[in-house]
């Protein structure tokens, strides 16, 4: 009598579990290219008939993860159909844009990247840049990187470290960490004579905490991270040598740019929303039209942006991010080989 | 600012009713073998997006707290741990349970779950900054030696033969190095597939180990009608928490002990979770009247690995809090969650966010409570699982590792991963080859190769450094007077063991 009882027990268990993860996967984002719906022309103007998959390229949590789910939450609203975002994290961001890249191109998957996209292309991560996609729109810029040092070194200016490190070569720890916007900083920094012993210093987080503990000497950084270390709006424990973004932040506008130094330094990270290529024209113009609704027009989403990024609304359509992500392409594509090769 | 976090938490009815449900979620992900703390944090984020800070903080706490417990039900029951927090609790709870005293080793556990997450909660109140301080002088030098350190648990964990324990822990190494190299990210054993890039997912790797051999295990021995039946066997009657205050008494020490273990690695990123369990686990045993005991079914070996793996959950979000520096990727999903409800971790958060803070505190006070509760009167419950016949219990928990494998990164390359790992483990178990020393290596492997790698180039190739660097040094002293111990044990007892035959 027992016995059948539990055999009940046992696989109602099984199933209501199952059922409940892949429901809540499926809120957390399915990640199969669904079979039905062809990309004819009939679907410019249908789309969307079912939910849309954004996929980002790290775990959850992150500032790239943000902007997607972030923008993915009214654009459920906007669009009529939610729109799930899954996490595809592991080498650096290739895994999930190798998958979105081999996706079906039916309009209901689409790559929400960064930066990351064109440092994978040029350090060989991924032997592709944005041309094996068809980009939607840029969604999202931070509010720019700065070099950092610790409140008792010798320099203020980046102009001043790069001469500091030619008066004392090699012994300055500049972290940075390959693939990254880090890397290509030592690279320039190198470039423009200065003589630094490049090491590897772990996450953002991780590098401030060595840059305190005296484990390293300069990193650079996203404001979040820094700014209760800065006098001002923090203990003072560390200082900023200069921005180096392409323009004055407008959370930040006093701290002078790298360029404005005499140092040609400057990139910025932004965030992009890219479809597998073959993607129809007008289901791309579509959501990108979307896109700038809200990121233009929606006081919440601007709220919500400044206050856990200090983000302004930032928004290029799909001509100028092309435009925009070849010039990255070819600014990080010039120092591919330093980079594949190290310093 | 004290109070009004405590009371956004304790006053708020919809705020402890989403704990409760964090807790009771969590237990049962940590209880099934294949899903994780981690995932049920993933899958609960956007769900807390559209909740005051304090109450979606205290659901993911809620949900840390219940998974990291729950992992000690299959790991008694079914000798299968739910997270790499749990494998020295196989070690005695499992032998506990074929004793027939399954309900005892989960009372234990639980109870020494709720002191250790209380312990550790203890010292994030009261002194997290200077923690948190230490934490800061740990470079790559004493990283690298700490690991160092704990590979020499390896032989500890071996059991019975040296020689075994060390060539699985070695195996562990050797898997830990397939994807992308740390720093220079270059490509190592991927076979130009860019699915391998990444490297093997710890809970692949475990959950085959450990879950999947077990199963193909039991399916062998249903044919050669070897079954070993501990239902039988099993008191299904349970009073209280099933041990006496006597027993609670004699293990005061060892609480203390483990759950200082499980603090001080948890305030070191990285190495907390997975390895608390196993250190403390040794070093209770190398302490004890009774070495020979552990790993024949003593509540000592339960207590140990249950309380340091909780104690690891306070230590874990002091560098959390203090330094914005997530020690594990559970970790990471909740500094994600604070950075999206504008609390940016750092020295000035107890200044800028303080209620959250404290809502934190009281959070995690209250989702211990609420998991005593929860497997206290769940516990009766658990036992029966005992009591389902394993051709029907093992595909279940196949199918629920398979879910779990693909629910990592939603890709089919994890879940081939895990049965590969299942066949390593059944290998490697027919062989009577011992699997923590596996974990531990594959835990390490990545992290010691990395901050040898790191320290290095800090200092140019210079190897001194890591003797000249006091907390260093210190650690490779440590190291080398495990070693020497645990052989000279080791080397007493073949001699003995000579004299009697």
């Amino acid at each position: 009598m027992k016995k059948p009882f539990l055999k009940i027990l046992a696989s109602a268990l099984a199933l209501s579990i199952s059922l409940a993860l892949t429901a809540c996967g499926s809120s957390g984002g399915s990640s199969a290219p669904a079979s039905a719906g062809s990309s004819g022309s009939a679907s410019g103007t249908s789309w969307p008939e079912k939910p849309i998959n954004f996929v980002v390229p790290w775990s959850a949590g992150g500032d790239t993860d943000f902007f997607a789910r972030t923008l993915a939450k009214y654009l459920t609203t906007e669009l009529g159909v939610s729109v799930n975002v899954t996490n595809t994290a592991g080498g650096g961001g290739s895994i999930a844009s190798n998958e979105v890249k081999d996706a079906d191109p039916d309009g209901y998957t689409f790559l929400c990247f960064d930066t990351a996209l064109a440092l994978n292309h040029s350090c060989g991560i991924a032997d592709f840049g944005y041309e094996a996609f068809d980009p939607v729109c840029l969604n999202a810029k931070n509010s720019g990187e700065y070099l950092v040092v610790r409140k008792d070194f010798p320099c203020d200016t980046i102009a001043e470290l790069i001469e500091y490190s030619k008066a004392n070569p090699g012994t300055i720890k500049l972290a940075a960490n390959t693939g990254a916007t880090s890397y290509y900083v030592a690279v320039k920094l190198t470039e423009l004579g200065g003589d630094f012993n490049v090491v590897n210093g772990g996450s953002s987080s991780e590098r401030v905490a060595s840059l305190i503990g005296g484990h390293i000497d300069v990193s650079s950084h996203a404001m979040g991270v820094i700014s209760q270390y800065l006098d001002g709006t923090g203990t003072g424990e560390l200082k900023i040598l200069g921005c180096l973004a392409t323009e004055r932040s407008e959370a930040f506008p006093n701290i002078p740019l790298a360029t404005e130094q005499g140092v040609d330094i400057a990139y910025d990270m932004v965030y992009n929303i890219l479809a597998p290529k073959g993607t129809d024209p007008a289901i791309i113009s579509r959501l990108s039209e979307a896109c700038a609704k809200i990121i233009n027009e929606n006081a919440d989403y601007a709220k919500e942006i400044w206050d856990a990024y200090g983000a302004s609304p930032y928004y290029k359509n799909t001509e100028e991010a092309i435009a925009d992500l070849k010039t990255d392409d070819a600014k990080f594509m010039e120092y591919s080989e330093i980079f594949q090769k190290g310093l | 600012m004290i109070w009004e976090g405590i009371s956004s938490v304790l006053l708020s009815p919809s705020c402890l009713i989403w704990t409760f449900i964090g807790t009771t979620v969590g237990i049962i992900f940590g209880c099934i073998p294949g899903l994780t703390a981690t995932m049920a944090i993933a899958m609960f984020l956007p769900v807390t997006y559209s909740m005051a800070s304090t109450q979606g903080i205290s659901v993911l706490i809620a949900l840390y707290i219940g998974g990291i417990s729950g992992g000690l039900i299959s790991a008694i029951l079914l000798n299968i741990p739910g997270t790499p927090a749990s494998i020295a609790t196989c070690l005695d709870g499992r032998p506990l349970a074929l004793k027939g005293e399954a309900g005892k080793a989960l009372g234990v556990g639980i109870v020494f779950s709720f002191l250790g997450t209380i312990l550790s909660l203890l010292a994030l109140v009261l002194i997290s900054p200077p923690l948190a301080a230490i934490a800061i002088k740990f470079g790559p030098f004493e990283y690298f030696s700490i690991t160092i350190f704990s590979l020499t648990l390896i032989i500890t964990l071996s059991s019975k033969n040296i020689i075994k324990g060390l060539m699985t822990g070695v195996l562990g190494l050797i898997f830990a190095t397939v994807g992308m190299a740390p720093i220079d990210s270059v490509q190592r054993y991927t076979f130009g597939s860019p699915a391998l890039k990444s490297g093997f997912d710890i809970l692949t790797v475990l959950v085959g180990v450990f879950a999947i051999s077990e199963i193909l295990l039991a399916a062998e021995a249903s044919r050669t009608g070897s079954k070993k039946n501990i239902a039988a066997t099993t008191d299904f009657k349970i009073k209280g928490f099933g041990f006496s205050f006597k027993e609670f008494k004699s293990q005061i020490g060892n609480l203390i002990r483990s759950s200082a273990i499980g603090i001080g690695l948890g305030i070191l990123p990285g190495i907390g979770s997975g390895t608390s369990n196993m250190l403390s686990y040794s070093v209770a045993r190398s302490q004890s009247k009774h070495p020979e005991k552990f790993g024949t079914g003593i509540i000592d070996g339960v207590v140990a690995s249950e309380s340091a793996n909780n104690a690891t959950i306070g230590g874990t979000v002091i560098p959390l809090l203090c330094l914005g520096i997530p020690g594990d990727s559970t970790a990471a999903l909740l500094l994600g969650a604070l950075i999206m409800k504008g609390v940016q971790p750092g020295p000035l958060i107890f200044q800028q966010n303080g209620q959250v803070v404290y809502a934190i505190y009281t959070a995690m006070a209250i989702a211990s409570l609420f998991m005593l509760a929860v497997m206290f009167i769940g516990m009766k419950g658990f036992v029966r699982i005992l009591k389902i016949p394993s051709h029907l219990l093992l595909p279940l928990v196949f199918v629920l590792c398979t879910v779990g494998a693909f629910g990592i990164n939603n890709r089919l390359f994890d879940c081939f991963a895990l049965i590969f790992f299942g066949f390593v483990g059944y290998l490697l178990q027919k062989g009577d080859y011992p699997m923590p020393p596996l974990i531990l290596g594959f835990v390490l492997g990545n992290i010691m190769e990395m901050n040898l790698r790191r320290a290095l180039s800090y200092s140019q190739g210079d190897i001194s450094e890591f003797f000249t660097r006091p907390m260093s040094c210190v650690f490779l002293i440590l190291a080398a007077l495990s070693l020497v111990v645990s052989l000279y044990g080791i080397y007493k007892t073949r001699k003995k063991d000579k004299a009697a035959a």
